[in-house]
């Protein structure tokens, strides 16, 4: 799927989000799943660590906002409630999953290319999204850094002291006031090498739709069709 | 000994023709930022020609980047300031900034902020692209900056947020160069790389050059750059320039009177230095009045104070990656030890396990001492993590007496109150050592990259600094590339590579083992001008 147009891959996953928000039949959205993981295990190689690392925000979503209807019942459908609860977890899961698929499959850069050259998204904003998510990790690693010697600075044998070291108030301000600074000369540097010029930009790597991108979208909304019908 | 022998080892000059193109007239340039109330840079005349490498230097604060930034344009068109004065780049016509189209590319001073792609090819690609170049033209360009340094070694696909600092300047100034600008203006092109890095660097800046684009190098260690620069453009300490002209007689003309706190080449210094002792040439006091001015008439006496620090066999992970193996390190009471290697190859991750900060995965790190060691990052805002001087002080253990006291030697005022952040760079490093010299016992001191972005004076400084910490029987742990420094104010140097210790020895005779090539380092100049001059590294 690496290989295929980020928009059209875009459209399928909002086709599929829009699928699994409206289905109310557990039944199809637990053969969405299992064809999603599939996908992502199988055919995507997607390792396992971090397939379960991906899930784990969706998979606690999808317990805290399905228990309630498990245990308080409503007879609006005449399900019971345990019904409910399981099509709302695996809603979750579902619109999980497909997000996960879409992120793997697809390179940011490539994304940003065809969200400003073919629907004209402003460069500013994508070019400046795609920097925020450089600094992410990199933010990451200060806080680490600035946790590790925060902790450092208390003796040894103090392990209680230590601990609260690393999480002292004030290096999120330290932090803060880096990633300011950072962003400030992020952006200084990116309009400093052309981004607001005037000019015509290259089309170099700008993603367009090709043969394989009309298979896929057929055998997608085949799929999808195949899910409703059986389920 | 011949003048003309002491020379560093940096690539030869070759001056552009008198006739050369003019890229750039600058004419009585001067910045003055928004409620400042003094000019940051005043009077700054300079013309560049094609070919030409003109050194931008001066010590901290002098107004470098600002009048980088205001020769670009960047002052005022991005960064809020009032420039005064006329400047013009052949070319740009009517538009008010340089970079961006193909006159002119810059690589600015925190290169790790600079680079804002996810991929190594889309960030050479990204100025490319907003000029509006052909497709096959990037994909050329790309593979040009991948075949040669400062960008070869780089994959194409590899993700920017993996490379180490050295990898990520390199792949900013393979970016600026891959743009084959007229003009490149970068700012400290070689501050976090490794001397081979380093020397990639600067030789890939000279072979652009030499197919005809100016270079325009903001440093302030103008030994890094001199042997390929043909003039050096000195501003003092207010901004004012004091000083253009050819490299040496100008650099010649520094040494002999006042150097303005700048770290002037090893070859300049010495050259100076005999010519004030009138030593002659070839004569043993010669070579010692050479060696005084080198830093290495300082013979280090081995330490026998009892261990402050003992890592014995220890290994650290992180992930299923071996980051450090095996490492065994003992530093003593009143011992300075320098960690080196190249880029990556785990002496921060040695920092952090000395320091503490990091638990073994295998073998034992044993502090010999009660007070916590004291750890001084590269990027010294990371040492504070509260928001007053009187309570870092306190964090550290210390009476905000004692603190003050030391604050106070560094010429700060210690005001309690104070955020440390709201401190320059330079100055919250300062405050770091400074808290680290307060207390009266010996403790372990560790510090990464302490001289990346020194003056001279700032150096010299941090040179009594440790001194006054090895005085006092602390254990010095200091990360560093610069081996002629490191060679100056420790005992001894171990060598990291791969994640090993592979060579710990006495600092001269690392350094000789460096000269000689038994080490897979590259021979740092004063040590290399010392070796030249027929100076033993023997103890």
């Amino acid at each position: 799927m690496r290989t295929l147009d980020p928009l059209v891959k875009l459209a399928i996953g909002f086709l599929y989000i829009g699928f699994a928000t409206f289905s109310e039949q557990a039944p199809e959205l637990a053969v969405l799943v299992v064809m999603l993981t599939t996908i992502l295990i199988g055919a995507e190689a997607m390792p396992l660590r971090t397939f379960a690392l991906g899930l784990a925000p969706f998979l606690f979503f999808a317990v805290t906002s399905s228990w309630i209807y498990a245990v308080a019942p409503s007879n609006v459908y005449g399900w019971t409630g345990w019904q409910v609860a399981l099509a709302v977890g695996l809603r979750t899961v579902a619109v999980g999953l497909v997000s996960m698929l879409f992120a793997y499959s697809t390179e940011p850069a490539d994304l940003g290319r065809a969200l400003v050259h073919r629907l004209h998204f402003p460069r500013r904003f994508v070019h400046g999204a795609l920097a925020a998510i450089q600094f992410l990790p990199a933010l990451a690693e200060e806080a680490r850094m600035a946790r590790l010697i925060a902790r450092a600075s208390v003796p040894a044998g103090n392990a209680m002291r230590r601990a609260m070291a690393g999480l002292n108030p004030g290096l999120g301000i330290t932090l803060l006031a880096g990633a300011i600074r950072r962003a400030g000369t992020a952006a200084l540097a990116m309009e400093m090498r052309g981004l607001s010029a005037t000019t015509r930009t290259s089309t170099w790597r700008v993603p367009h739709v090709a043969r394989r991108d009309i298979v896929f979208t057929l055998g997608a909304i085949a799929a999808l069709a195949a899910i409703w019908w059986v389920a | 000994m011949a003048s003309g022998s002491t020379k560093t080892s940096a690539p030869p000059r070759k001056a552009p023709p008198p006739d050369a193109e003019v890229v750039l007239v600058a004419d009585g340039v001067g910045v003055r930022f928004p409620r400042a109330i003094r000019d940051a840079v005043h009077d700054v005349s300079l013309t560049l020609r094609a070919g030409e490498r003109v050194a931008l230097v001066g010590p901290s604060g002098s107004g470098k980047t600002t009048l980088a930034l205001a020769l670009l344009g960047a002052i005022p068109s991005l960064v809020s300031a009032d420039r005064r004065g006329d400047v013009r780049w052949a070319g740009l016509g009517d538009r008010k900034l340089a970079t961006g189209t193909g006159i002119a590319a810059s690589v600015l001073q925190d290169t790790d902020a600079q680079l804002v792609a996810l991929t190594v090819e889309d960030e050479l690609a990204f100025a490319l692209e907003n000029r509006g170049l052909l497709p096959t033209d990037i994909d050329r360009r790309i593979d040009t900056a991948l075949a040669r340094p400062p960008g070869a070694g780089l994959d194409r696909r590899a993700r920017t947020l993996t490379l180490s600092g050295g990898w990520r300047q390199r792949l900013a100034l393979a970016a600026a160069l891959a743009e084959t600008p007229a003009a490149l203006v970068i700012d400290e092109p070689v501050a976090h790389l490794d001397g081979e890095a380093a020397a990639d660097a600067i030789a890939a800046v000279g072979e652009t050059c030499r197919h005809g684009a100016a270079a325009l190098l903001v440093e302030h260690r103008i030994d890094q750059v001199a042997g390929l620069v043909d003039r050096v453009l000195v501003l003092g300490s207010d901004g004012h320039p004091v000083a253009l002209g050819d490299t040496e007689p100008t650099l010649r003309a520094l040494a002999r009177g006042n150097d303005h706190g700048l770290r002037l080449p090893p070859s300049v210094r010495v050259a100076a230095a005999l010519e004030r002792a009138g030593a002659r040439e070839g004569t043993s006091d010669a070579l010692s009045v050479a060696l005084e001015a080198l830093g290495f008439d300082r013979r280090p006496v081995p330490s026998t104070g009892a261990p402050l620090l003992t890592i014995d066999f220890a290994a650290v992970r992180r992930g299923r990656r071996a980051v450090l193996d095996s490492v065994d390190l003992v530093i003593r009471e009143g011992e300075a030890v320098g960690i080196t290697g190249r880029n990556g190859a785990g002496k921060t991750t040695l920092a952090l396990l000395a320091a503490g900060a990091l638990r073994p995965a295998a073998g034992v790190v044993r502090r010999h001492h009660a007070g916590a060691p004291i750890f001084v990052p590269q990027n010294p805002a990371l040492a504070f993590a509260t928001g007053s001087l009187a309570a870092e002080a306190a964090r550290r253990g210390l009476g905000w007496t004692d603190a003050a006291r030391a604050i106070a030697r560094t010429g700060l005022a210690p005001e309690p109150d104070r955020h440390p952040l709201t401190f320059s760079h330079g100055e919250r490093r300062r405050i770091a050592l400074a808290l680290a010299l307060a207390p009266p016992e010996p403790r372990l001191v560790i510090l990464d990259e302490p001289a990346s972005g020194l003056d001279g004076v700032g150096l010299a400084a941090l040179d009594a600094d440790i001194e006054a910490l090895r005085a006092r029987g602390s254990a010095v742990m200091i990360v560093a590339h610069d081996l002629d420094w490191l060679a100056r104010v420790t005992d001894r140097i171990a060598l990291i590579e791969s994640g090993r210790i592979a060579v710990d020895r006495p600092s001269l005779a690392f350094l000789g083992s460096v000269v000689s090539g038994h080490l897979p380092l590259r021979a740092p100049p004063a040590a290399s001008l010392a070796a030249r001059l027929g100076w033993s590294f023997a103890a």
